[in-house]
């Protein structure tokens, strides 16, 4: 059995709004495991992005997360932990990569900063080790005085130096150039290691000088640059073309291996998770409905919004009919009762607009929520 | 670095090819000169070179060489053009030193209730809103009336009246940045509340405040010596345009028309010359317009 790195609880979350109560999450079970790739896929707006931004704890001002548990590495309890805490976590164990990468990126600051930063906020001790070390050989002015006031913060103090230091532009510079040069050194390499070609330009372009897909690079690098436990990769491919989408991906998965992370792709395209996932979560409208390892899910799945979402994916040379399911997601102001897929399902019955069914295994590692599996013989729920 | 200074020179040819900037950057480098040699033009009265010197006379004289503004009173009667000279170099003052504060001010509000939401942004823009619930010369006639006549005190009025504007306009872009992907992004590095503030917010959020800030600058010493007129402002015999043309209304109707035509035509030429260039900054700086040349 191996670890999980993040296990998600009977989670439930609620949004004010103007017209009511919404219930985005409607009780997710989530596990991610050592090493894996979790995919999660659904339809739009139905609740994935706001699964992976609660493992973050990063969501909007008028979410409420009425109940559930987010436990991180079998100890850690993430909802429960202080805000300066979640910050430690946040960006050092658990990073994730945005939508669109165009509005990701702070637009007036170089790239060079901006993975700097992430160095600068998780890193610091290391980086001011470095930067002592690599000042030894080099003397310069004030070089006798910043040695000092760098060893002072090493062993957690405020030098009052710094404090004076930092009050006067001039001398802030200085104060700050060998860490920065260090910085500069170690956000280079990132770049270098997500392929992107000439670090020492691109590292002092800023966002609107790049193309989608070496912004997404970009990203990709401030997320990885401190070696998360996790990633969360919130439709990393969606705003870019096919063979970008590729090359991402690949990266994304060599630089999985070498660092030996988890991933969790949250996306709409099955395609992308057949190609790169281990084992995926579908999710409807804030509940998931089956969890299986990718093969068994594409092979046999067995909720039939898995089998209507596999049914609409177009193949070159079909000659059938594409299937779609009909309807929409359903109002989270206003959820159907019971199962919340009910009225989409061809198969409804009069229980699935009553009770709410539970994950239940159906075979080793295959999890489905549905009354109507194998042949309506739900004795369980 | 590079392509801020392309940016730059692409700034400046346009502001070489805009007319209407020329003449408004020329009437403001005409204001500072003068500003800045006053010294030189009219020696100072000393200790206080914003009192100007009393003359002996019982009415005013019209402009000769001794007196080439002539002369205004009578609050003991002084020379005009020793009072318009000065009068810009307190107009400079004035206009800076209560745009600098306003700003200082309505940023840290602004911020920080755009920044902290709930109640500490009901209470701040409450705050804001009782102070635009005034009009804003009612406002700074109220307090420079309780406060007595003196230019800190003109100045601290006009501070009360403006910052609320600055305040607002920069919660609203705080607001709007603060649901960009780039804020969120930060946060999910693991930055804390100070540096998304300082770092990613504020300096995306600032610049139409500080676009703002600089066109209202003419429109400071109109105030002020709008409240001068009023007799508000400051005292006087002060070096100040607006008191100048108050005590000049009582003479005009007797033919004396230089007491109020030559300070006048000072504030006209400071007014017009900072709203020509705010007008052409707008136009140059607007990425809509400004490629369209080219």
């Amino acid at each position: 059995m191996t670890e999980n790195v993040v296990e998600v609880r009977d989670l439930k979350i609620n949004f004010t709004t103007y017209e009511g109560i919404m219930k985005v999450l409607d009780g997710v079970n989530l596990r991610i495991r050592k090493g894996e790739v979790l995919g999660l896929v659904g339809e739009t707006g139905c609740g994935k992005t706001m699964t992976g931004r609660a493992i973050m704890r990063i969501l909007p001002s008028n979410a409420i997360v009425v109940n559930g548990e987010i436990n991180f590495e079998g100890k850690t309890e993430l909802l429960k932990l202080k805000e300066d805490e979640m910050r430690n976590i946040r960006g050092k164990q658990i990073s994730m990569i945005f939508q669109e990468p165009r509005r990701a990126l702070h637009p007036t600051l170089n790239v060079g900063n901006q993975i700097s930063e992430v160095y600068e906020l998780h890193m610091k001790e290391e980086i001011l080790k470095t930067a002592l070390k690599e000042m030894d050989e080099y003397q310069g002015p004030f070089s006798n005085t910043i040695r000092g006031i760098y060893a002072g913060e090493l062993e957690g103090k405020k030098p009052v130096l710094k404090k004076i230091f930092d009050r006067i532009p001039f001398l802030r510079g200085s104060l700050n150039e060998p860490k920065k040069g260090v910085l500069i050194d170690k956000s280079r390499k990132m770049l270098g290691m997500v392929q992107i070609p000439d670090p020492e330009r691109v590292s002092e372009q800023y966002p609107h000088e790049l193309s989608g897909g070496m912004m997404q690079r970009v990203l990709i690098s401030i997320a990885l640059a401190c070696n998360p436990k996790l990633l969360i990769a919130d439709e990393p491919t969606t705003s870019v073309d096919v063979t970008t989408q590729a090359k991402l991906l690949d990266l994304i998965m060599d630089l999985k291996k070498s660092y030996g992370g988890s991933i969790l792709l949250i996306t709409h395209n099955l395609a992308v998770v057949a190609e790169t996932c281990d084992r995926v979560c579908v999710m409807y409208a804030g509940t998931i409905v089956e969890e299986a390892e990718t093969g068994t899910l594409f092979n046999e799945p067995i909720h039939p919004y898995t089998k209507g979402l596999l049914a609409a994916i177009p193949i070159i040379g079909r000659k059938k009919e594409l299937k779609s399911i009909p309807g929409f997601v359903p109002n989270f102001l206003n959820p159907p009762s019971g199962c919340r897929f009910h009225p989409r399902c061809n198969l409804a019955e009069e229980i699935c607009s009553e009770k709410k069914p539970s994950l239940v295994e159906v075979e080793k590692g295959h999890f489905v929520a549905c009354h109507k599996l194998l042949g309506g013989l739900d004795g369980d729920v | 670095m590079e392509p801020r200074l392309k940016e730059l020179r692409f700034n400046l040819y346009r502001i070489r090819n805009n007319p209407i900037s020329l003449i408004g950057l020329g009437l403001i480098i005409f204001n500072i000169v003068i500003a800045l040699i006053a010294p030189v033009i009219v020696p100072p009265n000393r200790p206080n070179p914003y009192k100007i010197p009393k003359i002996f006379s019982t009415e005013p004289l019209p402009p000769t060489s001794e007196h080439p503004f002539g002369t205004s009173g009578p609050s003991g009667y002084y020379d005009i053009f020793y009072g318009v000279v000065w009068g810009s170099r307190m107009s400079l003052r004035i206009s800076f030193t209560v745009i600098s504060a306003a700003l200082a001010i309505g940023i840290i509000i602004g911020t920080i209730a755009g920044m902290c939401g709930g109640i500490i942004d009901e209470v701040l823009m409450r705050t804001t809103d009782v102070f635009f619930a005034l009009p804003g010369l009612v406002l700074a006639m109220a307090v420079a009336s309780v406060l007595g006549r003196t230019i800190m005190n003109l100045m601290g009025a006009l501070i009360i009246t403006w910052w609320p504007g600055f305040a607002r306009l920069i919660r609203g872009e705080v607001l709007k940045i603060k649901q960009e992907t780039y804020v969120e992004a930060a946060r999910a590095v693991g930055a804390d509340f100070f540096t998304v503030m300082f770092k990613h917010v504020l300096p995306n959020a600032i610049f139409p405040v500080i676009i703002t800030a600089s066109m209202n600058l003419g429109s400071i010493v109109m105030a002020a010596a709008t409240l001068s007129f009023l007799g508000l402002g400051a005292e006087p015999g002060t070096a100040e345009w607006g008191a100048i043309i108050s005590e000049g209304r009582n003479w005009m109707l007797q033919g004396a028309w230089w007491t109020t035509f030559f300070p006048g035509m000072a504030i006209f030429i400071y007014v017009l010359g900072w709203n020509l260039l705010g007008d052409a900054f707008r136009d140059i700086l607007d990425p809509k317009l400004r490629r369209t040349i080219l």
